[in-house]
């Protein structure tokens, strides 16, 4: 069980990290660093924020594997749907700012984890 | 001299060079004997064998499509052009994932490897020997994201794909957002990234589809195996097929049920139907959701819905129909999410996409309900060019019949086992209901197989897998591995059977440079066929113009002569890009006049004002004069 925590709270920090740091990179940086912070984070940043905040409270027994590739599916599928999402709807309105966009899907990826956050630390029993 | 070895279950002695060999005494929980753990788990030493296996494949693999000479690849594709060793290292790689389906013990990470080895050398053969982007699409699709990123606009009368701006949007947000400009390392190998991408979604749906683990990762190598359509480029297809893939694996998973109680007799009518097609209940949801993470998931659904109504113009309109099915055999309890399905593209079309949806209105609409006409555009009129392409044709077809012919045999033993195989026989049909709707360009019924093939593929090995968590035999390992040797190979010959047209040379890429370099902002540029590397840039800077179209002529169709390229060319003259691939594209194809293009050209050049602007080993451009009452 503490390993589990243990995993669930290094894969969000990971994806706090690329979540901060896409916020200044989407307006500047070299272009290598850039890419690879970025490109990630577009491609499951928001979605990985999405499964760690919707863990389920039990997995059956024995069927713990069926949720995992759903979970890396809905993460990649969720993150990619809601770029395209945001990028059509600044194409339609005429108001192209992919930096601001980033930094709004880096914001709600934030604000998801610091929720995940906030319900462990209730969770954890009290010493 | 005992030492304790808690970290260590099948060792029973510790070699030490200071003291010799140590007897180990296990201590905490029951260790098994290592016999006991072999007889349970299988002999550790294979999974470690398949894995050496992997890696040769992959080596091999790599190392033969290296040595393929490009020049080579004539009218039957890749095939002809292929080493032996590729071929070897195609079946170590089967065999290594049929070994790895028959350990005692299932290795999920051992499973991924194999499959990942398989993505590259089946479906990475492109990007490895070619090293460019495949199709003119893709250079296309590069265009309209180049053009989004320098204007942060759209042209929606440009053409359909600016009325579906979602993929290219998400492009260019990476591209501007990056300062990444030239995407095209990412166009050139998305084929092996897409599919690495379906991976997760497609083992997701696998297991709802099927009974076991084992026959979920053998559905997901069957898709891999039969997936020749080669839609996998850099495309809206491809992304909006992700989403697809992953919105029906989470119906399957999180929404099972019927989405109305069993009131009224067609509903109760409908329940015994499907109880009697398949009885017993759908399996149950594998983990233990809150209340709100319903809710969450049913908006996921949504998102990733509305997510492929902006990106794809013909994905949505698939998931109607395999959403409807699902909802009408008691496997998706969301009542609303079909009729989303119906309502959003729809809208789309409407309010968002106007302008195309004006100027398309007969294309859309005119041949609804007209099977021959979808019939003909899909297949008569596909079927031709010279004997070597026809044959491509016919194996396409044959590989196509081939798998859901053995999806329908699958179903069939399935229900006479009383497995689970009626979601995935749903979802196989279910894209059919779009054939009578409108040809899409003759594409169709390789669209339909596409939306069809992670359904059937779970049907097909169905039969070669046992219902519970034991291994397959030796016996159903053979014909697994024969059946996919077969398919495989079949993909090899279809999939890569237009390589000579699909693909291009660095060459050809710089003289399309050369005639952007020469070509004045807003001239009119003609390509003899319908398959030139460009657009790539200069999206909407340019006035681009076809001669002659890349499909097989048809019997009737008159010969083209000089007319119909110089009735393109505008008082102010024009430019005319004649290259190797579509040299290539015109004898396989047996599109064109009959002396062939390059002679064509030649004799046409010989008429006056044709002067040559530049030439090089990949074609070669002119400067056509314009005629003072041209258009």
């Amino acid at each position: 069980m503490a390993s589990r925590h243990r995993s669930v709270a290094t894969i969000g920090a990971v994806v706090a990290v690329m979540a901060v740091a896409s916020i200044p990179l989407s307006f500047t940086g070299p272009e290598g660093l850039r890419l690879a912070v970025i490109g990630p984070f577009l491609l499951a940043g928001p979605g990985t924020a999405l499964i760690l905040f919707l863990k389920p409270r039990r997995i059956r027994k024995g069927t713990g594997f069926e949720m995992l590739p759903l979970a890396v599916a809905i993460a990649v599928s969720f993150s990619l749907a809601l770029a395209i999402l945001l990028s059509t709807a600044m194409l339609y309105a005429g108001f192209w700012h992919p930096s601001a966009a980033v930094s709004g899907l880096a914001v709600l990826t934030l604000g998801l984890l610091v929720a995940v956050d906030r319900r462990s630390r209730r969770e954890e029993p009290a010493p | 001299m005992a030492v304790q070895a808690p970290w260590s279950v099948s060792s029973t002695r510790l070699h030490r060079s200071d003291v010799g060999t140590l007897p180990l005494v296990a201590s905490g929980p029951k260790r098994l004997h290592p016999a006991q753990h072999r007889a349970e788990r299988g002999d550790p030493r294979i999974p470690g064998a398949l894995a050496v296996m992997a890696a040769t494949a992959l080596i091999l693999g790599v190392w033969a499509l290296k040595t393929v000479n490009a020049q080579d690849i004539g009218g039957a594709g890749l095939i002809q052009v292929l080493p032996p060793s590729y071929f070897f290292a195609l079946g170590l790689s089967l065999a290594g994932f049929v070994g790895s389906l028959g350990l005692k013990v299932l290795r999920p990470w051992l499973l991924v490897v194999q499959l990942l080895v398989l993505i590259v050398v089946l479906h990475g053969a492109d990007p490895i020997i070619h090293g460019l982007p495949r199709l003119e699409a893709s250079y296309r699709h590069l265009g309209i994201t180049d053009y989004i990123t320098q204007t942060g606009g759209l042209d929606r009368k440009l053409d359909a794909y600016f009325n579906w701006p979602g993929f290219f949007g998400l492009l260019a947000m990476l591209s501007n957002t990056t300062g990444v400009h030239d995407l095209t390392w990412v166009a050139t190998w998305a084929p092996v990234g897409v599919n690495v991408l379906f991976m997760p979604a497609l083992l997701a749906l696998a297991l709802r589809l099927g009974s076991s683990p084992r026959q979920a990762w053998a559905a997901v190598w069957m898709f891999y195996l039969a997936s020749w359509v080669g839609q996998d480029y850099l495309s809206p297809q491809a992304c909006a097929l992700l989403l697809l893939l992953t919105l029906i694996a989470c119906v399957l998973t999180v929404f099972p049920g019927w989405p109305w109680k069993p009131a009224g007799k067609p509903a109760g009518r409908l329940r015994n139907l499907a109880r009697r097609l398949e009885p017993g209940k759908p399996a149950p949801i594998p983990g233990e959701l809150p209340g709100s993470a319903f809710i969450t998931l049913a908006a996921v659904c949504v998102v990733l819905l509305a997510g492929m109504t902006v990106a794809h113009q013909l994905t949505p309109f698939a998931a109607i129909p395999i959403l409807a099915l699902l909802a009408l055999s008691g496997r998706c309890r969301l009542r609303f999410l079909p009729v989303l399905a119906l309502l959003l593209p729809v809208c789309w079309l409407v309010l968002a996409a106007t302008p195309f949806l004006i100027g398309h209105l007969h294309t859309l609409f005119g041949s609804i309900g007209n099977i021959n006409a979808a019939a003909s555009a899909s297949l008569l009129n596909r079927v031709g060019g010279s004997p070597a392409h026809q044959f491509i044709v016919y194996s396409r077809l044959a590989e196509g019949a081939l798998v859901w012919v053995l999806a329908g045999l699958g179903s069939l033993r399935g229900r006479r086992l009383r497995r689970p195989w009626l979601a995935a026989a749903l979802g196989t049909v279910a894209p059919f209901v779009m054939f009578p709707l409108q040809s899409y360009g003759g594409e169709l019924l390789l669209r339909i197989y596409l939306f069809s093939l992670p359904f059937a593929a779970s049907l097909v090995v169905l039969p070669l897998l046992p219902r519970g968590p034991s291994p397959p035999g030796l016996r159903r390992m053979g014909v697994l591995l024969l059946l996919g040797s077969i398919i495989a190979t079949g993909t090899v010959a279809t999939r890569y059977g237009n390589d000579a047209i699909e693909n291009f040379t660095p060459d050809e890429i710089a003289l399309v440079n050369q005639l952007y370099a020469t070509a004045p902002h807003g001239s009119v540029l003609i390509e003899a066929v319908h398959d030139t590397a460009w657009r790539y840039a200069h999206y909407a800077g340019y006035r681009y113009q076809t001669v002659l179209p890349a499909e097989p002529a048809r019997p009737g169709d008159p010969q083209p002569g000089c007319l119909s390229i110089t009735q393109l060319v505008p008082s102010a003259g024009a430019y005319l890009i004649v290259t190797a691939s579509q040299v290539s594209a015109s004898g396989v194809l047996n599109t064109g006049p009959s002396e062939g293009l390059q002679h064509f050209i030649d004799r046409c050049a010989l008429q006056g004002g044709w002067s040559l602007e530049s030439r090089n080993a990949g074609g070669v451009v002119y400067h056509l004069q314009g005629a003072p009452n041209g258009i």
